[in-house]
C-alpha cells in the first residue's frame, strides 16, 4: 500500500510525545523503567507528572502498609496489601540495603521513604530516599554542620508531587557547640529524647536543636534559621509531612511543633485537650489523602480520629471508633487484647469517597480493616500461620503507608 | 450517544489529507471525538477536511468504526435473557476481529493508525494501536527499542550508565 506521507515513518512516534505516551503507559514497569535510557526525550517524558498520573491515577492510593516487626535485631519487613493486585511485587527484606542489620524506614512521604543504616565501616549512620516501588535509591550526605551522624536526631522527607518534582529532607539535629551553648545540658545527655522517646521523664526540661534543609534541587544542605529550644517530650524520631511542613508530636501537656519547609518558620501545634494531665499516651499521627489525623488513646475501646483544619486553627472530630463489637465480628477474640501494647494502629486511610475510608490496625496477630463509616471489621492479614508471635508486632512507629509511583529520586 | 443533530440517514463526508472523499453515517461517525463535537455544533455541512490523515488510513479507520458500530446496533435487537450471553460472545468475536484487523498491518500502517486515531480522537482504535505497539516494545533492550524507532541516543555513555545504575532493578 503506496502511502503520501511515506517519509513519515513508525520511527516518528519518538517525535510525538501524545501517542509515545500511550504505547508507554501499556509497557510493564521494567519495561518502562528500561526506555529511560533510550532517549532524553523518551527519559524527560517518563519523569514527567503526566506520565506518572496515567500509570498510577490516584496519586493517594495506599496500596499497602510496610510492617517492621517489634523486634529489635530483626530486619523483615513483613508487606500487608490494601488493594487486590498491587502492579509490583511486595517486598520481603530490605534487601536493597548492603548492611542489613541496622537499616530503617524513618519515613513514608507520598510514595518515597526515607530510611538510615547504620555502616559498620565507620560507625555511623547513613541516610538515603528509596522509591521501594522503582527500586531506586539515592543516599543523602549528612549536613555539613552535622558530619557526625551521633548528633543527628532526626531526618524527614518534605515531598509533595502536586507542587514539584523535587523534594527536600529536613533534619533536626544538636547544634555543633551545643554544650558550649548550654553547658548545664552536657551532663543530662543520657535523657535525650531520641533516644528514649516518649519514655523521657525529664519533663519541664529542654533541649537545644538545629534545622538544616536538604534540596534534592540544589543537590545541598543549608541551614535553616538559628537554633531552637524544644520541650524532651516532642519526638524527632518520627515526623509527619502534612501541608508543606513537617509535623511531631509532644507526648505530654506541652505543645506539639511543626517545620513550615517554605518560610522556615518553626511553629506550635495546638492539641487537644487531654483528660488527665502528663498522662503518657498512646498516639497516632499520619496523613492520608491531604487529611492530618491524630488519635489518641487511654486505653479504652472507644476513641475519636481528630482531624486537623488546614489552618492549623484546631482539630475536629473526624470519625467515632468503638471497637467493643469487634468481638461479634471475631468471636474468638477477648477485648483484653485491646491492652495498649497488644493493639497498634498502623494507618487511618482516607479514600476518595469518605464512606470507604478506614482504620487498619494490629490485634491478636491478625491485622484488621475497620471502615471508618460503617464500623464493619475485615481480617485482611494473619500473622499467626508459619510465624513465631511477637508482641507487639508493631505500632505506629513500625507501619508506613506504600503508595505506588514512579517519581525519579 | 446520539444528540439531536445526528441522524441514521445523514452522511458525512470526510476529505482525506491527499484529497479522496469518504461518506460516513453520523452513526458511525460518533466515536471519533472530534467529529462528535463538531456534529453537536452543526459544523458538519460539505467536506470535512482530514489533512493529517492520508486515504489509505482513513479507510482502515472507516472499516473499523464501521465494524463497531454494527455490533453495537445489533447487541440491542436481542432479548434481554439472551442478551448477556451473546454479548460475551460478541465481545470474544470482536476482540478477535481487532486483532486479526491489526495484525494484519505493517509498521508504517500502525504508525498511520496511531496518528489518524490520535487526531481523530477515536479511543478504542488508539487504544488497539497503542497496546500492539506496547506488545512489541515489550522485553525489548534499549538498544533494540531505538533499532525498532530508528533513534539515535543522544545519552553520553556515562549518563546512560548513570540511569542503568539507578534504576539496576529494572535491568536485572
Amino acid at each position: 500500500m503506496s502511502s503520501v506521507n511515506s517519509n513519515k515513518k513508525l520511527d516518528s512516534i519518538a517525535d510525538n510525545d501524545d501517542i509515545l505516551t500511550e504505547i508507554l503507559v501499556r509497557l510493564p514497569l521494567k519495561s518502562i523503567l528500561r526506555c529511560k535510557s533510550v532517549s532524553k526525550q523518551w527519559r524527560s517524558l517518563i519523569s514527567g507528572p503526566h506520565f506518572c498520573r496515567r500509570i498510577y491515577p490516584d496519586p493517594y492510593l495506599v496500596s499497602g502498609i510496610l510492617l517492621k516487626e517489634g523486634h529489635l535485631n530483626n530486619q523483615e519487613i513483613d508487606f500487608v496489601p490494601l488493594i487486590d493486585n498491587p502492579t509490583n511485587p511486595p517486598l520481603k527484606t530490605l534487601t536493597f540495603v548492603n548492611h542489613l542489620l541496622g537499616s530503617r524506614i524513618l519515613q513514608s512521604c507520598h510514595g518515597l521513604l526515607i530510611c538510615s543504616r547504620f555502616t559498620y565501616r565507620d560507625f555511623k549512620l547513613d541516610y538515603y530516599i528509596y522509591n521501594p516501588t522503582t527500586k531506586q535509591l539515592r543516599t543523602i550526605p549528612l549536613p555539613p554542620g552535622g558530619q557526625d551522624s551521633t548528633i543527628v536526631r532526626g531526618m524527614f522527607l518534605a515531598y509533595d508531587p502536586h507542587k514539584s518534582p523535587h523534594y527536600k529532607v529536613v533534619c533536626v539535629r544538636k547544634p555543633n557547640s551545643w554544650q558550649d551553648y548550654l553547658g548545664i545540658y552536657s551532663r543530662l545527655d543520657h535523657l535525650d529524647p531520641c533516644h528514649y522517646g516518649h519514655h523521657c521523664l525529664c519533663m519541664g526540661d529542654y533541649s537545644r536543636y538545629q534545622i538544616e534543609v536538604y534540596s534534592s534541587k540544589t543537590r545541598s544542605w543549608r541551614l535553616s534559621g538559628r537554633s531552637f529550644i524544644a520541650h524532651c517530650g516532642v519526638d524527632f524520631t518520627r515526623g509527619v509531612f502534612w501541608n508543606g511542613a513537617v509535623h511531631w508530636v509532644n507526648y505530654y501537656s506541652s505543645p506539639s511543633m511543626y517545620f513550615k519547609v517554605d518560610d522556615k518558620k518553626l511553629r506550635k501545634m495546638p492539641m487537644p485537650a487531654t483528660p488527665t494531665p502528663d498522662v503518657c499516651r498512646t498516639l497516632y499521627l499520619d496523613e492520608s489523602r491531604a487529611h492530618l489525623h491524630l488519635v489518641e488513646i487511654y486505653g479504652m475501646t472507644k476513641f475519636d480520629v481528630y482531624e486537623m483544619k488546614t489552618n492549623y486553627s484546631g482539630w475536629f472530630v473526624k470519625y467515632q471508633v468503638d471497637l467493643g463489637s469487634i468481638t461479634n465480628a471475631f468471636p474468638e477474640m477477648i477485648l483484653t487484647y485491646l491492652h495498649p501494647f497488644d493493639f497498634a494502629i498502623l494507618g487511618i486511610i482516607r479514600e476518595a469517597d469518605d464512606a470507604e475510608s478506614y482504620m487498619v490496625f494490629y490485634t491478636d496477630n491478625k491485622v484488621i480493616r475497620y471502615n471508618l463509616n460503617d464500623r464493619t471489621f475485615n481480617m485482611i492479614h494473619d500473622f499467626s500461620e508459619g510465624s513465631e508471635v511477637i508482641y507487639p508486632r508493631s505500632n505506629w512507629y513500625g507501619a508506613y503507608h506504600y503508595i505506588e509511583t514512579i517519581a525519579s529520586i | 450517544m446520539s444528540t439531536p443533530s445526528v441522524s441514521v440517514n445523514r452522511v458525512l463526508k470526510l476529505k482525506s489529507s491527499d484529497g479522496e472523499i469518504f461518506e460516513v453515517k453520523q452513526t458511525v461517525a460518533v466515536q471519533s471525538g472530534v467529529l462528535k463535537q463538531m456534529m453537536e455544533d452543526g459544523c458538519t455541512e460539505g467536506e470535512i477536511p482530514l489533512n493529517n490523515v492520508d486515504s489509505p488510513t482513513l479507510a482502515k479507520i472507516i472499516e473499523w468504526c464501521n465494524k463497531h458500530h454494527d455490533n453495537d446496533v445489533e447487541g440491542r435487537v436481542l432479548s434481554e435473557e439472551r442478551e448477556k450471553e451473546k454479548e460475551k460472545e460478541k465481545a470474544a468475536d470482536m476482540k478477535k476481529w481487532e486483532s486479526e484487523f491489526i495484525d494484519a498491518l505493517n509498521r508504517d500502517e500502525i504508525y498511520f493508525l496511531l496518528t489518524g486515531s490520535n487526531y481523530m480522537d477515536i479511543k478504542e482504535l488508539l487504544d488497539c494501536a497503542a497496546q500492539k505497539v506496547a506488545d512489541m516494545v515489550k522485553g525489548k533492550t534499549p538498544e533494540a527499542i531505538r533499532e525498532m524507532f530508528n533513534i539515535q541516543s543522544d545519552f553520553t555513555e556515562e549518563e546512560e550508565e548513570a540511569i542503568r545504575k539507578e534504576n539496576q532493578w529494572a535491568f536485572d
